[in-house]
C-alpha cells in the first residue's frame, strides 16, 4: 500500500472526529470524536514513520497514545460531574462559563 | 579654607549619632574655627585677589568649580568665618541641654559653607549654589525646635519667600547667559535692565528687603545663636554681598530701585522695631532696617560704605543676639521687654556685651556702627532724600536700641524670672565677649587705618559729621531717658504704634493676598484639569470598555463553539502554510 492511502485515511478519520466534536451534543460522543482524531493523527505518525524508515513517529505515537489515556480520565471524570448536576450530559447545556 | 565646614557637615551627618552632645559642638566649632585659621594664613601670605579652578561643572561658559578672592572676599571671608566661628562656640553653651545637637552643628556648618561659598564664587551658577544651600539651612535651623508649630510655620515662610526671590534669581541667571554668554563674574561689562532688576529681586528677598522682608521677624522662632548667624554673619548680608560683587556692572534703574527700597525699608522697619515688645523681634526689624542702609550704600554706588556697614553690622548685631541669648538663658527664655528687666546688676558681663552691641547699633561713637553709618550718610550727601532718610533711620535706631538697652539692663526686674536671672557660663560669655570688643572697637580700627578695608571715596559736606553725632546722641539720650523707668513708659499707644508693631500690615497684605491669588489659580486649574484630563482618562475608559464588549462575545460558554473557532483558526493556519508561504 502507498504512504499516500494511509495519509488518506487518516486525514477522513480526523475530519469526522472534528465534524463530530462541533455538531455532536452529547459530551460521551465528544469523546469518543477525540479519540477518533488523536488515532487518525496516529495513524498519520506511524505511515511517514514507514516511508522515512525511521522509528521517530512510532515514538511519538506511543506518547500520543499515553496522552490519550490520561485525556480520557479527565475527560471521563467531567462527563461524570456533568451528568450528576445536569442529570443529561448534553454540553450546551453547561454553559455557566460565558463570559 | 571653603572645605572643613562641608567637612564637618558630613561628619556630623554621617557619623554624629554615635557621638555625644560635646563632641556634636566641638566638630562643628572645629571646623569653622579652622576654616578661619586658613582664611587668616592665606590672606597673611599676601595675595588679596586670586583664582583657582577646582574642576569643571556644568558645561557652560563659566560654568566651573572657580572660587575666586576678589576685594571683598577677603574682609568677607574673615568675616564670615570668624563670626560663625563665635557663634558656634557660643551654641554649646546655649544648646547644652537640647536633643537635636547633631542636626543643629551639621546645618550650622553647612551653612558657613554655603555662605563661603556665595562670598568666594567665581561665577554666578555656583554662587547660586551657595545661595540655595543658604535658603535650606536657614529653613532647617529656624525649625530646629520642629515640634514647635510656630517654628515650623516660620521655617516654612522662611522658604517659600526665599523661594520668591530664588525663581527671580535663576530668571536673571539665565538673562545674563543668554546676553553676555558667560555667568563668570569676572571682567563683566554690563547687564541689561531686566537681567539686574531679577537678580535685584533675589537679592531682596535673601536679605529681607521690602516687599519680600516678611519671612525674617517670624525667624525669630529658631534658637537665638541662629538668629545671630542668620542676621548677622550670613543670609541676610548675601543679598548685600551679591549687590556688591556684580557692583556696577548692574543697571542703574536696578541700583536706583535698590537704593530706594533700601531706604523705604530701613525707615520702615526702624519704626516698627521701635514698638516691638518681643526682644528678638526688635532686633529682627533692626536688622532689616540696617540692611535697608547697606542696600542704600550699594544702591548709590558707595560700594565701601555697603561693605563697611555690613562688618560693623555683623558684628554689633552678633553682640546684640547672643546677649539677648543669654538673658533669655537666663530667665527661662523670657523675651517679652516688659517682663524683663534689671539684668545689669544680675549678668554684668552679658549686660555689658549687650549695651556695646547696642552701641555699636544706636551709632554712638565710637560704636562700630557710627563710623560705618556716616559713610553711608556720607555717600548720599548729594541726594537729600536718601540723606534725610538715612539720617532719620539713624535717629530711630538710636531710639530703640537705648529702648532695649533700657527695658532689659536698667529697668527694674519686671517678672519674677527677671529677677531670679542668672549668668551665663564662660562657654557663652567668652564668644559674646569677643563680639562686643569688636562692636565697639571695629569702626574706630578702620577709620584709623588699622584694619585695610578701603577708603571713603566720597567727600562728604562737613556739617554731616557732627550732625550725625548729634542725631544719634540725642535719640540714644532721648530713649535712655524716656524709656529708663521700664515699659510702664513705652511708646504712647495709638494706631501709629500698632500699625508699626505689625509691621504696617505688608505681611498681613502679602499673605492673604498670596493666599487668594493661588486659591484662585488653583480653582482655576482644578477646573480645567477636570475638563481635560478627566475626559481623556474617560475616554480611554470608554474605549476599553467598547472593545471588552465586543471580545465578551466569543467567550459564549457553549464548548462545540470554542471547538469550531479552534478548528477554523487551525485551517487558517493549514492554509497560510501550504499557500501562503511560498
Amino acid at each position: 500500500m502507498p504512504t499516500v492511502a494511509y495519509l488518506l485515511l487518516g486525514a477522513l478519520l480526523f475530519s469526522l472526529g472534528a465534524a463530530g466534536i462541533v455538531l455532536r451534543t452529547n459530551a460521551l460522543s465528544m469523546l469518543i470524536a477525540v479519540e477518533l482524531m488523536l488515532n487518525a493523527v496516529n495513524l498519520t505518525f506511524v505511515a511517514a514513520s514507514r516511508h522515512f524508515h525511521a522509528t521517530d513517529g512510532v515514538a511519538v505515537a506511543f506518547f500520543v497514545i499515553a496522552v490519550a489515556a490520561a485525556e480520557v480520565a479527565v475527560g471521563l471524570a467531567i462527563v461524570i460531574d456533568l451528568a450528576r448536576r445536569h442529570t443529561v450530559v448534553d454540553v450546551d447545556q453547561a454553559s455557566e462559563l460565558k463570559g | 579654607m571653603v572645605l572643613p565646614p562641608l567637612g564637618g557637615a558630613i561628619l556630623l551627618a554621617l557619623c554624629g549619632g554615635a557621638l555625644g552632645r560635646r563632641a556634636h559642638g566641638i566638630i562643628g566649632t572645629g571646623a569653622i574655627a579652622l576654616s578661619f585659621a586658613a582664611a587668616i594664613a592665606v590672606l597673611s601670605g599676601g595675595a588679596p585677589t586670586g583664582r583657582a579652578t577646582l574642576g569643571p561643572w556644568l558645561p557652560l561658559p563659566g560654568g566651573d568649580l572657580t572660587l575666586a578672592l576678589d576685594k571683598y572676599g577677603a574682609p568677607l571671608m574673615l568675616m564670615v568665618a570668624g563670626v560663625s566661628a563665635l557663634i558656634a562656640l557660643y551654641s554649646i553653651g546655649y544648646l547644652a541641654h537640647d536633643r537635636g545637637t547633631q542636626r543643629y552643628f551639621a546645618a550650622l556648618d553647612l551653612f558657613v559653607f554655603a555662605m563661603l561659598l556665595i562670598v568666594l564664587a567665581d561665577n554666578l551658577l555656583l554662587l547660586f549654589a551657595g545661595w540655595e544651600l543658604v535658603g535650606l539651612c536657614s529653613y532647617l535651623l529656624i525649625g530646629h525646635w520642629r515640634e514647635r508649630p510656630a517654628a515650623a510655620a516660620a521655617a516654612m515662610k522662611a522658604f517659600v519667600v526665599n523661594r520668591v526671590g530664588d525663581v527671580a534669581f535663576v530668571v536673571g541667571l539665565l538673562a545674563v547667559l543668554v546676553e553676555r554668554g558667560t555667568l563668570s563674574l569676572e571682567g563683566q561689562g554690563a547687564h541689561s535692565a531686566l537681567a539686574s532688576v531679577l537678580l535685584l529681586i533675589g537679592a531682596l528677598a535673601k536679605s529681607a528687603q521690602l516687599p519680600l522682608h516678611i519671612w525674617l521677624p517670624d525667624a525669630m522662632e529658631g534658637p537665638t545663636p541662629v538668629s545671630a548667624l542668620i542676621h548677622a554673619a550670613t543670609m541676610v548680608t548675601a543679598g548685600v554681598v551679591l549687590l556688591l560683587r556684580l557692583g556696577p556692572s548692574l543697571s542703574p534703574e536696578a541700583l536706583g530701585l535698590a537704593s530706594v527700597l533700601g531706604a523705604v525699608t530701613a525707615l520702615g522697619a526702624a519704626a516698627a522695631a521701635l514698638v516691638q515688645t518681643d526682644l528678638k523681634r526688635v532686633l529682627a526689624w533692626s536688622t532689616i532696617s540696617q540692611i535697608g542702609l547697606m542696600f542704600v550704600g550699594a544702591g548709590i554706588g558707595a560700594a565701601f560704605a555697603a561693605l563697611f556697614h555690613l562688618l560693623a553690622h555683623a558684628f554689633f548685631k552678633a553682640a546684640l543676639f547672643l546677649g539677648a541669648g543669654s538673658v533669655m538663658h537666663g530667665t527661662d527664655d523670657e523675651q517679652d521687654l516688659r517682663r524683663l528687666g534689671g539684668i545689669g546688676r544680675r549678668m554684668r558681663w552679658t549686660a555689658a556685651a549687650f549695651a556695646a552691641g547696642a552701641v555699636g547699633l544706636a551709632a554712638l561713637p565710637p560704636g562700630a556702627g557710627f563710623f560705618s553709618k556716616e559713610a553711608i550718610a556720607a555717600a548720599a550727601a548729594d541726594r537729600p532724600l536718601l540723606l534725610a532718610a538715612v539720617l532719620l533711620t539713624a535717629l530711630l535706631s538710636a531710639l530703640y536700641a537705648a529702648r532695649l538697652v533700657a527695658f532689659v539692663v536698667l529697668a527694674p526686674a519686671g517678672s519674677p524670672q527677671a529677677e531670679r536671672a542668672h549668668e551665663s557660663t564662660p562657654v557663652m560669655l567668652v564668644p559674646l565677649a569677643a563680639l562686643g570688643l569688636a562692636a565697639l572697637s571695629f569702626g574706630a580700627l578702620v577709620a584709623l587705618g588699622v584694619i585695610p578695608l578701603g577708603r571713603h571715596d566720597a567727600h562728604a559736606p562737613a556739617w554731616l559729621a557732627p550732625v550725625s553725632v548729634v542725631v544719634a546722641l540725642a535719640g540714644a539720650a532721648f530713649g535712655l531717658v524716656r524709656f529708663r523707668a521700664g515699659p510702664a513708659r513705652d511708646v504712647a499707644a495709638g494706631p501709629l504704634r500698632s500699625a508699626a508693631a505689625s509691621g504696617f500690615g505688608v505681611d498681613a497684605f502679602l499673605v492673604t493676598g498670596g493666599r487668594r491669588t493661588l486659591a484662585t489659580l488653583g480653582i482655576a486649574l482644578e477646573s480645567t484639569a477636570e475638563r481635560t484630563l478627566d475626559a481623556m482618562l474617560d475616554l480611554v475608559a470608554v474605549l476599553v470598555t467598547r472593545a471588552a464588549r465586543l471580545v465578551r462575545r466569543t467567550q459564549n460558554g457553549f464548548v462545540r463553539s470554542y471547538e469550531a473557532l479552534l478548528l477554523a483558526g487551525a485551517a487558517l493556519l493549514l492554509a497560510y502554510w501550504t499557500l501562503g508561504v511560498r
